[in-house]
Order: C-alpha cells, then sequence, then structure tokens
C-alpha cells in the first residue's frame, strides 16, 4: 500500500470547494443556533409560566434527539408537511441548527445566571441606566463565561456538519467520498479530509481546553 | 431573573409597561413563528398519516433498537478497557509514550465520528488487509472514538484522588500493581461515575451517526422502512420518540446510581 | 420625633432630608419592616444596630429603591418614592450605597470601577472621571491600586475602592449595610477610619453596623432594631448608657 500524494493533489480543489461549503453551512446554522438560543433563553428566564416550560422542554428535547434522526426527520419529512421545498442544503443548515440552538440557550441561561445577584444591585445602586447596567456590567460577565462553552458548541456543529452529507450536500465529507468512489483511493481521500477537520477543530478544543483550566485555576 | 423580579416590583410605570412588554415579547415571537409555520403547512398530510406501519414492522424496529443498546454497550465496554490501559500508561515515566497518547485522544476526539468510522470501513482495510463488516466498523470506531473521551475522564478520576492516599499506599509497601488495583482505580472509579454516564448516554444517542454505513441499528431501520413504505413521518417520528424516551430512562437511572453511590460513602 | 434639630454648615436648621414614615414592607407573607419611621437631616449620622434578621438591610435598600415598600412614605430629597424611572435614577445618585459584600465589578480596573458612574450617569467625559477617581482613591489612601482588578486587593482595600465608588457620583447620602462585617478583623479600622473621615465632610450617613465603638463615636444618633420596627433611637450617650428598652439593653449586654 502506497499513499499516492499525486491523486490528492489533483483533486485538492474540488476537496477544498467542499471544505468552503462546510464552512458557510456552520457559520449559517451557527448563526440561526444563535438567534434560537438567544429566543429560547429569554423564554426560559423572563417568559411566563407556560413559555418558560415549553422553552425548557425544547432545551431538553432536542438535546436528547440524535442528529442524525432531527436531519433525517425534516428531509424525509418536510416535503410532505410544507407547501414550499427545502433544498438539502437548506434542511441541512436548519436541522444542524435546532439542536445547537438548545444547547446554546441552555449556556445562555447558565452564563446569566452566574452573575452574583450583587453585581446588579450596586449598578442599580450607582445608577446606572439600564443599557449601560448591561453593557458595562452584565454582558462583560456574561460573555467571559460563556464564551469557553460556546466555542464547543461550534467544535461538535462542524463535527455534526460531516451528516448533512447524507443528504446529498456536497461539503467535505462527500467530496471525500465521491472522489474515492470514482477513484478508488478512499484511503487517500479519507485520511486527508480526516487531517483537514482536524486541524479545523484543533484549535477551537485546545482554546476551549485553555480557557477551562484558566477559569478552574482562578476558582482555586 | 435579571430583572424579572426588581423591576416589575418597583412599580415604576414606564419600567413596568418595558418589562410588560419584554416578558411578552418571547410569546408575541412564538406566536409569530407558530403562525407564519402553520401557513406554511399542507394540512392534507394529516388525513394521510397512519401510525400501523410501526405495528408492521415491529419486529425489525426491535431488533434496531437492540443492535443499538448492544453496539453502544460493547463498543463502551472496550472504549472503557482501553481508557484505563491508556491512563495507566499516561503515567509512565517515558515521556514519548505520554505523547502519543495525548496525540491519540486529541486526535479521536477532533475527528467527527462518520469521519472516522467511514476511515475505518474503507481506508483501514487498505492498511490491513482485512475488511470489517459495516457492524464491525461501528463498533470499532465506536469504541476508539468513546476509549479517547474516556481516558480524559479516568485520568481526571486518577487525579482527584488525594496525595495522600500514593502515599499511604507506598508507605504500606504495595507493589505497583496492588496499589492501582486496590487503592487507585477503585476510589478513581466512584470519582468518574457521572463523567462515564453522561459518555455512555452521549453515545448512545451518537449510534444513530452509524445510519450514514447502514449498520443496522435503530436509525438504520428506521431509513429503510421508510423508503419502503413512503411513511417517513409515522417512522421517523416514532423512533426519535423512542430515543427519547431511552435517553430520559437511562438519564434517570444514571441519576439514581449517582446518588446511591454519594449516600454509600457517608 | 426623637431626632433633634440639626445645624446645616450655614447654621440654619434644614427640613430633613430623607423621611420615612410608616413603612411596611412585606416578603410574600412575612412582613420584614413593621411600619418603621425615621428621618435624617442633612449631614446627620445615623447608626443602626440590630440583631441579624431585624430588617436593617431592607430598610436601608428601601431608601434607594432597590426594594420595593408596601405601605407608608418615603421622601428623599423632594423626591417621594416609588417615583418615575427617571426620578429613581435620580435619587440613586443623590443616595449612594456600600455593601457588606463590596460588589466591586471585577472585570474593571479599580480606576475604572470608580470611573463608570460618573460617566454613565452623570456625564462626564473619562477623562474628567479619571481624575476624580484618581482624586476619591488618593483620600481613601489606595491610589497607589489604581490600575489593579478588585481580585488582586484585600477585603478592606476592596471596601475602600467601593466607598470611593460611591462617593464618585457626589451623593448627599451614603448608606452603609455592614460595611466592615465581612472584613478580616485587622482590616476593619482601616475602613471605619475611612468612615470616620467621611462623617465629618458634611455627608449625609446610615450605617447599619455591629461596631458599637464607632457607633457611640460618631454617630449623632443611634437607633435599635427588632423584628421589623424601629424600637428606639436617640443619640449615642443616652443609647447606650440608658438603654430604654429591655430588649435593647438585653442585645447590648450580648454583645459588649
Ligand atoms: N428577598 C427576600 N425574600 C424573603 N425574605 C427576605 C428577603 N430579604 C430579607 N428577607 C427577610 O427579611 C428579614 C429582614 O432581613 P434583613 O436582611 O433586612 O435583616 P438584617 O437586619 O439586615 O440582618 P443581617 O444582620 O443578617 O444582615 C429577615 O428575616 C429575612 O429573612
Ligand atoms: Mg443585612
Amino acid at each position: 500500500m502506497s499513499f499516492d500524494t499525486q491523486i490528492v493533489w489533483q483533486n485538492l480543489p474540488s476537496l477544498l470547494y467542499g471544505l468552503r461549503l462546510t464552512i458557510v453551512i456552520v457559520i449559517l446554522s451557527l448563526f440561526f443556533a444563535g438567534v434560537i438560543g438567544v429566543l429560547i433563553c429569554a423564554g426560559m428566564l423572563l417568559g411566563s409560566p407556560v413559555v418558560r416550560r415549553i422553552s425548557a422542554d425544547y432545551v431538553s428535547i432536542f438535546r436528547a434527539l440524535p442528529e442524525p434522526i432531527i436531519i433525517f426527520w425534516l428531509y424525509y419529512c418536510s416535503p410532505l408537511i410544507l407547501n414550499t421545498k427545502l433544498t438539502a442544503f437548506e434542511t441541512g443548515a436548519i436541522a444542524l441548527a435546532i439542536p445547537s440552538g438548545a444547547y446554546l440557550a441552555e449556556i445562555f441561561r447558565a452564563g446569566i445566571q452566574a452573575i452574583p445577584r450583587g453585581q446588579i444591585e450596586a449598578a442599580r445602586a450607582l445608577g446606572l441606566p439600564p443599557f449601560w447596567l448591561l453593557w458595562d456590567v452584565l454582558v462583560p460577565q456574561a460573555l467571559r463565561i460563556m464564551i469557553p462553552p460556546t466555542l464547543g458548541i461550534v467544535t461538535i456543529l462542524i463535527k455534526n456538519s460531516a451528516l448533512v452529507s447524507a443528504l446529498g450536500v456536497e461539503e467535505l465529507f462527500y467530496r471525500a467520498n465521491v472522489l474515492g468512489g470514482q477513484t478508488f483511493h478512499y484511503f487517500e481521500f479519507l485520511t486527508v479530509t480526516a487531517i483537514i477537520y482536524f486541524m479545523l477543530i484543533l484549535p477551537l478544543s485546545a482554546a476551549v481546553q485553555f480557557q477551562e483550566q484558566r477559569l478552574s485555576a482562578r476558582h482555586r | 431573573m435579571v430583572s424579572d423580579k426588581g423591576i416589575a416590583r418597583r412599580g415604576t410605570s414606564g419600567l413596568a409597561a418595558g418589562a410588560a412588554f419584554a416578558r411578552s415579547l418571547p410569546i408575541i415571537i412564538g406566536l409569530g413563528l407558530v403562525a407564519w409555520l402553520a401557513w406554511g403547512v399542507n394540512w392534507s398530510f394529516v388525513s394521510n398519516l397512519d401510525f400501523t406501519v410501526i405495528y408492521k414492522y415491529r419486529v425489525a424496529l426491535f431488533e434496531g433498537l437492540v443492535n443499538t443498546v448492544w453496539i453502544t454497550f460493547a463498543s463502551l465496554l472496550l472504549g472503557l478497557i482501553l481508557a484505563i490501559i491508556f491512563a495507566l500508561l499516561a503515567n509512565v515515566r517515558y515521556a514519548p509514550l505520554r505523547w502519543i497518547i495525548v496525540f491519540y485522544v486529541e486526535v479521536l476526539r477532533d475527528v467527527p465520528l462518520v469521519v472516522a468510522l467511514f476511515w475505518i470501513h474503507f481506508a483501514l482495510p487498505v492498511v490491513t488487509g482485512i475488511s470489517t463488516s459495516v457492524f464491525e466498523s461501528g463498533f470499532i470506531a465506536m469504541a476508539l472514538q468513546s476509549s479517547a473521551y474516556l481516558t480524559d475522564a479516568v485520568r481526571a478520576g486518577v487525579q482527584a484522588i488525594p496525595k495522600g492516599q500514593w502515599d499511604a499506599a507506598d508507605a504500606l509497601g504495595f507493589t505497583t500493581a496492588r496499589k492501582w488495583l486496590d487503592i487507585i482505580l477503585p476510589q478513581a472509579f466512584r470519582i468518574i461515575i457521572p463523567p462515564l454516564a453522561n459518555i455512555a448516554l452521549g453515545y448512545f444517542k451518537a449510534s444513530s451517526v452509524l445510519a450514514l454505513l447502514s449498520v443496522g441499528e435503530l436509525t438504520t431501520v428506521a431509513t429503510r422502512i421508510s423508503n419502503y413504505t413512503f411513511k417517513p413521518i409515522e417512522t421517523f417520528t416514532f423512533v426519535a420518540f423512542v430515543y427519547l424516551v431511552l435517553g430520559y430512562s437511562l438519564s434517570w437511572l444514571t441519576f439514581r446510581l449517582e446518588n446511591l453511590f454519594e449516600t454509600k460513602r457517608i | 420625633m426623637s431626632s433633634r434639630p440639626i445645624a446645616s454648615p450655614s447654621g440654619e436648621s434644614s427640613a430633613p432630608f430623607i423621611v420615612c414614615e410608616n413603612v411596611r414592607k412585606f416578603y410574600g407573607a412575612f412582613e420584614a419592616l413593621k411600619g418603621v419611621s425615621l428621618s435624617a437631616a442633612r449631614g446627620e449620622v445615623v447608626c443602626i444596630i440590630g440583631p441579624s434578621g431585624s430588617g436593617k438591610s431592607t430598610l436601608l435598600r428601601t431608601l434607594n429603591g432597590l426594594e420595593s415598600f408596601d405601605d407608608g412614605r418615603i421622601r428623599i430629597g423632594d423626591v417621594d418614592l416609588p417615583g418615575t424611572h427617571r426620578q429613581i435614577l435620580e435619587v440613586r445618585r443623590e443616595v449612594g450605597m456600600v455593601f457588606q459584600s463590596f460588589n466591586l465589578f471585577p472585570h474593571m480596573t479599580v480606576r475604572r470601577n470608580v470611573a463608570l458612574a460618573p460617566v454613565r450617569s452623570r456625564g462626564l467625559s473619562w477623562v474628567e472621571a479619571n481624575g476624580r477617581a484618581e482624586r476619591l482613591l488618593r483620600r481613601v489612601g489606595i491610589v497607589d491600586q489604581i490600575d489593579k482588578y478588585p481580585g488582586q486587593l484585600s477585603g478592606g482595600q476592596q471596601q475602600r475602592v467601593a466607598i470611593a465608588r460611591a462617593l464618585a457620583v457626589e451623593p448627599q447620602v451614603l448608606l452603609f449595610d455592614e460595611p466592615t462585617s465581612s472584613l478580616d478583623p485587622e482590616m476593619v479600622q482601616e475602613v471605619l477610619q475611612v468612615m470616620r473621615e467621611l462623617a465629618h465632610t458634611g455627608i449625609t450617613m446610615l450605617v447599619a453596623t455591629h461596631e458599637m465603638g464607632f457607633a457611640r463615636e460618631v454617630a449623632d444618633r443611634v437607633g435599635f432594631m427588632d423584628g421589623g420596627t424601629l424600637l428606639h433611637i436617640a443619640p449615642p450617650r443616652e443609647f447606650f448608657d440608658h438603654r430604654a428598652d429591655k430588649r435593647l439593653s438585653a442585645f447590648l449586654s450580648k454583645i459588649l
């Protein structure tokens, strides 16, 4: 057995085109997930009892459902249910955003609730207007808490984005399989693809681990 | 939490109105979303619902579920054994060995499960000359990847044991093997039960990814039934429900288990 | 009214700056304040003592609108609480507060902690506010720590920063809620010293405290709270020597 670098070089543009689509779908679904996360988090914190209940259920249900089930459910069922037909790309982006939104909502909620009450009271006692209370006191402290777990969600999102290849979205993993099938050089293309995913995720997961160590060191 | 009580209680008119608006905002948005979705729905699908397919294919579904549970359990068991070995090796003085383990853990954590799965099924045989069945490939992929996460958990558990325990074991003249088997690992095991349960739950969920290689677990079966009967709504909704119920039961069970261990410790 | 008229700096006696009458406050069914009446003139220092749970914090927190109240009247300057949103912000600029647990903003330097409110609620520029922060921090004796973060300071230093922060909006009144209760004993004096100096500047101070020595020495009047009522209030000499109330003398003999 030998690693055929020649064939990888020849088809690298095609792989990288897939990588571009991977990044696009990750960013798009991350944006949707952020919107869902903010809404659900607001529902959990500020909503009436019914809204709170629904928001909490959303979080616990979509954290427990396997991602492939959500992806397949949307892909196979949406044509029967919706008047409009979603493309595979749209289906994939929405399906990835739904569970990520649940995770983000939980991260946002925990981040906001982790700020001691005394911080808000001190700001109010100083007469800070509500906007500046949010901007100067709450947001910076909450962000600091929320950034590491949010990066963790991004790594999960990148990994799960490979699943939408099953719908025919021509992202990185899909391209690797197609090229492997066409050339019978599965070994080369799958290895290179694995390395690309590794290089995408490693900096993020290293940052998460670094941040978590720093945070836990400070708590000691 | 932030504004809820304080602002509402203060009863100043402007803020109260603002708070009331902020509180009803999710409802307004939610209702808007529901209305928009309802408008885009072709409601005739309801009259075509036919849940008898579930009953018709109950045996296949049950077999799929058994495969899911079996592959999760078996691969985690292998993963845990590997993880304990790696965690022990990570304590060896020989640095290159430690680096290899760190590298192994990081690579497996940072590559998507489905990529590892396809690599093992399609690429690894090129190296080894041995092809594996899809079920075997799924099993190996889950075992290897879970071993990476479990290595971290076991290592953290070992590190959480107070230094006094190690000193005591040394002072009592234990051999290295006895020290690990009698003193360190039993205590570490208690500490890692919660993360272990979390990882187990995660892989019960993640086994669904194996459907991309048609490994034959629950999600594979669901896809097959849905393709054959053209009843995706019934099939996938039911299977989603099964995953939910089993996932919740599992987390309830681990919760009970943790409590049991908690009370025993006192 | 047990208060003696207090001479304002210009020599004429003025109307009390803080007036509460019959203030009642419920937490659910629990009555935390059972009709408290208290007034303080400009420049007056009032210390409030009393056992834990007697309602000292609750009383102070109603005075700057951190807590609502359910009955009675509270008037700060010429604003009746609860006022409009705008009025509450105005009251909070006139009434600063120092907390038991400091509540400094951990993500800002000491300088920024002090300069923040003047910029955000008084419209000063950062340059002006930083200058003011420096002056105030010099006054409380920690100008050398100005670029550190609160987490790097001792408890006593943090509480002095908190006092400077409260002073930065130039309030008429400072409320102190047990400012030395979470300090190590050796740091209590440095904070009390700052408060002692403040008391002579003509600022109105309401201090919930367990420091009897401080109350006796600095206060114009001392009040005793128990079970949500202000049982007794008098100038320190009369308060400590005559012990007009049975519960008060029980409390004092336990503490002294
Ligand atoms: N948010 C709240 N909800 C319910 N009860 C409260 C709340 N805050 C205070 N209380 C109750 O009101 C009573 C008065 O509390 P407060 O904090 O004013 O007492 P305190 O005199 O300041 O005591 P301490 O010396 O412990 O600070 C206590 O019995 C307390 O349990
Ligand atoms: Mg108190």
